[in-house]
């Protein structure tokens, strides 16, 4: 569990990044910091493992307030991601994996393993280990970032908009493989997004933030969707311009779904649908449908 | 021809000697330009006084250097000590700014990444930023390399066996042939010098000739700005 007790920050020239965040994030869940540039939720998101030390008050992980850990073991005790893979340019893509078992002074050969251990379980071909990371693709390098992250096996793991700098395609991608990997992993994610489809796709609880890192919602992307607290969450969720407004028509296999401008999404429920996907997709899918229900009939916008 | 010819040993162990001046300043400068360069890269302060300093060493003529650096290091003035004394001082007026420079150029990104995966102080200088520095301070210490291979030449004024005393013997006796040859011969090891550094950094950085983009832009870091002219003397 990560505890945030009335955290705030003030930058040396006076800028205020985080007002007073007072908030607690559940282990083993995904929780997604979701905010405009500029929200704090950065800043925050670094103040867990210590890159970014709060002004006022404290950050307590399991009970112990980070403040009296020696920053440099408490970096090595939690996996961090983050936008361009920040990969070690000089390392080949093996030796960027092993970094924190070999920090953590692990013997090479288990550091090695592990590190294969982790592009198998990322789906990377094993053949790219010995290339350097300039020689990847983005979804690549970023595959490799969440690799590294997870080699020491750490309880805790912290992505700050790692799939901000690839396509739309490979995005949609590296978060339904994300959302697998938590399914198996239980992990805790704090993880920090400008993109709402992002925090929709990947929260077990989505916390909505402010400038200053005021928080503004904390829920399930449901609930959220649902029920938004106020015009800045429906903004954010695009409800107001009619974003995720969907409309249900009756099809031969079932009912269809359309987007705003008619464009059909899918089928809802279809009895013999092949299981492909997994239970973040679907199910959202259908919650989002779910809470729209009244605008159902109406035209969107 | 004929005098060159015959004079194959001279030539070889004058060769040496210079070698013998040029490559501990060479290779000092550079060992003492690393913790000066990130000190001066670390702190802006002492960036500014470290690098004013250092560079300003490089506006002493060498000639009144030479002469006057046994008064102040008690050294006699033909000793090999004292030339290599102000060799390397030359070479931390240019090499200072050159590791302070390559240090600055490493993506902050990087930085912040291996620090944020649990990289201590010194192992993110030893193993992030030294490493990907090493583009930039090869190229300056080739620039190193060749200054000093041709200010060596200067302590021949003074009697100091080198290749700089086959121009002063040449000229003093009116042998063109070993002026020529000593000319030749220290242009030639700086060529040489410059070469073996550049494979060296070359063999360094695998990950650069990975990568096409990140090859063209250590090509570019900057070498002719500070290049002594060959021969010059201050």
């Amino acid at each position: 569990m990560i505890r945030f007790h009335h955290v705030g920050k003030d930058y040396p020239d006076g800028t205020r990044a985080v007002g007073d965040v007072d908030l607690t994030i559940d282990s083993g869940r995904c929780t997604v910091l979701v905010g405009s540039s500029g929200s704090g939720k950065t800043t925050l998101l670094r103040m867990i493992n210590r890159m970014v030390d709060p002004s006022r008050g404290r950050v307590e992980l399991d009970g112990e307030d980070v403040a009296g850990l020696d920053p440099v073991q408490l970096r090595r005790s939690i996996g961090y991601v983050m936008q361009g893979s920040g990969l070690l340019p000089h390392r080949t893509v093996l030796q960027n994996i092993e970094t924190v078992p070999l920090l953590r002074k692990e013997p090479r050969a288990e550091a090695r393993r592990r590190a294969q251990l982790q592009m198998e379980r990322v789906g990377l071909d094993p053949a790219l280990g010995q290339r350097y990371p300039s020689q990847l693709s983005g979804g690549q390098q970023q595959r490799v970032g969440v690799a590294r992250a997870l080699a020491a096996e750490p309880d805790v793991l912290l992505m700050d908009e790692p799939f901000g700098a690839v396509d739309p395609l490979v995005r949609a991608e590296l978060q339904a493989e994300l959302v697998k990997l938590q399914a198996q992993l239980h992990k805790t994610i704090v993880f920090v997004t400008h993109d709402m489809d992002e925090a929709l796709a990947l929260g077990d609880t989505i916390i909505v933030l402010r400038e200053h890192a005021e928080v503004a919602q904390i829920g399930t992307p449901a609930e959220l969707v649902a029920a938004p607290a106020d015009d800045f969450v429906r903004r954010f969720l695009g409800l107001q311009d009619g974003r995720r407004v969907l409309r249900g028509s009756q099809g031969e296999s079932g009912q269809v779904v359309s987007d705003r401008f008619g464009r059909p999404l899918g089928v809802l429920g279809a009895p013999d649908a092949p299981d492909t996907l997994d239970a973040d997709a679907g199910a959202q899918d259908v919650s989002v449908t779910g809470a729209d229900a009244g605008a159902e009939e109406g035209p969107a916008a | 021809m004929t005098w060159i010819l015959a004079n194959l040993p001279l030539l070889s162990s004058r060769l040496l000697e210079h070698l013998g001046l040029a490559l501990p300043a060479i290779v000092l400068s550079v060992v003492l330009a690393l913790p000066l360069g990130w000190i001066a890269h670390r702190y802006r302060v002492s960036r500014w006084v470290l690098v004013t300093l250092t560079g300003l060493l490089y506006a002493i003529p060498s000639l009144p250097l030479f002469v006057l650096l046994p008064a102040l290091l008690g050294t006699g003035i033909r000793d090999a000590s004292n030339a290599i004394v102000a060799l390397t001082l030359y070479g931390l007026a240019l090499m200072v700014r050159s590791v302070a420079d390559a240090l600055d150029a490493v993506p902050p990104l990087v930085t912040d990444a291996a620090k944020a995966q649990g990289y201590g102080p010194l192992a993110l200088v030893l193993k992030v930023q030294l490493p990907l520095a090493v583009p930039a301070l090869t190229a300056g210490a080739r620039v190193v390399a060749v200054s000093t291979i041709s200010l060596v030449t200067v302590s021949g004024v003074l009697g100091l066996p080198s290749l700089g005393l086959l121009f002063v013997d040449g000229f003093q006796r009116g042998i063109t042939e070993e002026i020529v040859a000593g000319l030749v011969l220290t242009v030639a090891l700086a060529l040489v010098l410059d070469a073996l550094l550049a494979l060296l950094g070359r063999a360094m950085t695998p990950w650069n000739r990975a990568d096409p983009t990140t090859r063209r832009r250590a090509a570019h870091t900057p070498r002719t700005a500070a290049a002594p002219r060959a021969g010059e003397a201050r």
